[in-house]
């Protein structure tokens, strides 16, 4: 019996008018995988993502997390993932702590004081978000993400601005995760931060999957001259094209 | 009942602001508008409530008029109000990621209006004071109605608001809104339609509450028995809103991201290129002055293009008073004329909000050209205010009163522009500044121009 993938995108096509944002991917990703997401500016990670999250609906296809289509069961979809989106919103008036809190209840449960641990903002976790630096936020976000230990995390550049140490255990952590089971697809610019962390690679480029690699196959200088090759081919099939 | 911690959340958020910005902060927002709605009493009473020195018995048209009048305009603004907190809400961005129950979410949001715009009733009615004055029994009758189409008006706009989601994105509506969206993406246009629809729907109610508290006053009370019908009206609107909240709240804010989206795609596609409205004023400026009138122009109209296109739908409206042949018609589209004025004038209090920050602070304008700047662009934008009221009433009732109404606007415009610009220069009370302000100004300008105060 083959297993359902945790993540899966159908033929899924986006586009805004003529802006086409996504073009057709079909992607799976197992239980368990830790994938990085990586392309250029504009290349539809953000659009993908987004969709994914359920904030965004394809124009064709359907995406699905743990066999849960999320446009049809929003709720239930929800319930499977934690999101860090690119630009997190939290309450400005409440605590870290309290935050978290309300997102614990909403969640029907979730373990708080770890959360804050693993942000480390256990020592800021009663000043108000509004005091916050931004790197302050998005491991406000990241905690809230994790909080009740959802079976798929979706990260769109959610390591940007944090400082290295935190960076360092969120990752760690991110990898425990992982190993026991929780999916993580990260988007990312940062070629190392994929190149550390992740188990298979996909890159995007003008709405299309132009490479999936396992990260182990690509040597240490070869996700980046992946990433510098499939662009510039990329590139000039888009001129061909146009 | 069961917790909300939607609502649970939201009051420790107002404490922990309340707290932030200082008490007395929360004091004055609240306080306030009461405070303007005391001051607009002697305004008020001239023009809306003259039946009042008629003898008692024949004040049940003016009790009908002013209950219409009011219950109407809440279900206007309540209209909006709802809008603004169930589908624009800055709470979406927040929940959307998580498993919320949208119809705890569709409460907590109801609620959250009803704390944040309680004075609209209340300064209703204290507005309405004078009737309590000399008849207590018939303003606690107005008060029924008021509550009560402040109800309407928030159940009717709750399950308008969420059934507009459905229609943008059915197919069977599209033909529809492909004919009425004009330059709009398509979605867009079931939202612009709806506060239109909640005020068609719920006008049946308000009138027929209207219509017994006249038939009641003139003798017959059982009449009085249709003031329960816009609450009627609203528990049977609020019925289905949980079941449709499950569907359209998550819904909504893909349906947002994707009018959004279209706007940004429109936009970045040559938009840069083509002229914004009015642009073509600058060519007749010296440049020091035309860079800030340009600035105004494109920042406004990308960013608030449907407040600066409202002007020429209230002139649109003051050339429709100005059409009818009886005698108070030209000081009737003058008052209206003024009033939108003074409505598409706060622009100018917000587009100093809207700037950001670090441009401010790292290039100033030169005070003296951005003053003149934002003079000339919010004089451009009012023309519809002015000119459609104007020929109307030129055409119907001759040139005399069309240039009275004429200077009376164009008064309007050189008080109300300044007092914009000058509200806009405190970024966080501008608008608070502006509103009092212009309320009064418009009440003022209304009395004097039907009869003067008492």
């Amino acid at each position: 019996m083959s297993e359902t993938p945790a993540i899966r995108f159908e033929a899924v096509h986006k586009s805004y008018g003529r802006v086409v944002a996504v073009r057709r991917v079909d992607l799976s990703v197992a239980p368990g995988e830790f994938v990085g997401l990586i392309g250029h500016n504009g290349a539809g990670k953000t659009t993908l993502l987004r969709m994914l999250m359920g904030v965004l609906h394809p124009n064709e296809g359907r995406v699905l997390v743990q066999g849960v289509d999320v446009h049809a069961d929003p709720v239930e979809a929800r319930r499977h993932m934690g999101a860090v989106p690119e630009e997190p919103a939290i309450y400005e008036y409440l605590t870290a702590r309290e935050f978290l809190e309300f997102v614990a209840e909403v969640r029907g449960g979730g373990d708080v004081g770890a959360a804050l641990e693993l942000a480390g903002l256990h020592a800021d976790a009663d000043r108000l978000v509004r005091e916050y630096s931004q790197g302050m936020r998005r491991k406000t976000a990241l905690a809230a993400a994790v909080l009740a230990d959802p079976a798929v995390l979706v990260l769109d550049e959610a390591l940007n601005g944090l400082d290295p140490p935190s960076a360092a255990r969120v990752k760690a952590h991110l990898r425990a995760l992982v190993d026991r089971g929780t999916t993580v697809l990260l988007s990312t610019h940062v070629i190392e931060t994929v190149q550390a962390v992740a188990d298979r690679v996909i890159m995007l480029a003008h709405g299309r999957v132009v490479a999936d690699e396992r990260a182990a196959d690509l040597g240490e200088e070869g996700l980046e001259r992946l990433f510098l090759d499939k662009l510039a081919q990329s590139v000039q099939a888009g001129s061909g094209e146009r | 009942m069961a917790r909300n911690p939607y609502l649970a959340a939201y009051r420790l958020r107002r404490r922990h602001r309340l707290q932030t910005v200082g008490g007395w902060v929360g004091l004055a927002q609240a306080a306030v508008p009461l405070l303007v709605a005391l001051l607009l009493v002697p305004f008020v009473e001239p023009v809306f409530l003259g039946f009042l020195y008629l003898p008692a018995s024949d004040w049940g048209g003016g009790f009908e008029a002013v209950g219409d009048r009011a219950g109407l305009l809440l279900v206007a603004v309540t209209a909006l109000d709802v809008f603004s907190a169930l589908i624009r809400s800055p709470d979406r961005a927040v929940l959307d990621l998580h498993p919320v129950d949208p119809g705890a979410v569709v409460v907590f949001e109801v609620v959250r209006v009803i704390r944040e715009r309680a004075w609209l009733p209340i300064g209703l009615l204290l507005v309405l004071l004078p009737v309590a004055r000399v008849a207590p029994g018939a303003w606690l009758l107005l008060a029924g109605l008021v509550f009560g189409c402040w109800a309407l008006g928030l159940a009717a706009s709750t399950l308008t608001h969420l059934a507009a989601v459905e229609v943008a994105e059915s197919e069977t509506f599209a033909p529809l809104l492909d004919l009425v969206r004009g330059h709009n993406p398509r979605s867009q246009a079931a939202f612009i339609y709806a506060p239109g629809a909640v005020l068609a729907a719920a006008a049946g109610a308000v009138l027929a509450a209207g219509w017994g508290l006249r038939t009641g006053w003139q003798g017959q009370p059982a009449a009085y028995a249709l003031l329960v019908v816009p609450y009627l009206a609203a528990a049977v609107s609020w019925w289905p809103v949980r079941r449709l909240a499950g569907r359209a709240w998550f819904r909504a804010s893909a349906v947002l991201a994707d009018i959004d989206a279209r706007y940004a795609a429109l936009e970045g596609r040559g938009e840069e290129a083509r002229r914004v409205y009015l642009d073509w004023v600058v060519r007749f400026l010296p440049v020091d002055l035309g860079r800030y009138v340009l600035k105004d122009l494109r920042h406004g109209w990308r960013g608030r293009r449907a407040w600066i296109t409202g002007p020429w739908l209230g002139g649109l409206v003051g050339l429709a008073a100005s059409w009818s042949a009886a005698h108070s018609a030209p000081a009737a589209a003058a008052g209206i004329a003024v009033a939108c004025v003074w409505l598409f004038a706060a622009i100018g209090a917000v587009l100093d909000r809207d700037d950001p920050p670090f441009l401010v602070h790292w290039m100033p304008a030169p005070p003296r050209a951005r003053a003149a700047a934002r003079w000339i662009v919010l004089a451009a934008w009012g023309q519809g205010a002015v000119w459609l009221p104007f020929l109307g009433v030129w055409l119907r009732h001759g040139i005399g009163p069309a240039l009275g109404l004429f200077g009376t606007v164009c008064l309007s415009v050189a008080v109300a522009v300044p007092v914009a610009w000058a509200c806009g220069r405190s970024r966080a009370w501008g608008p608070w500044l502006y509103g009092p302000v212009a309320a009064l100004a418009v009440a003022a300008t209304a009395a004097w121009t039907v009869g003067g105060p008492t």
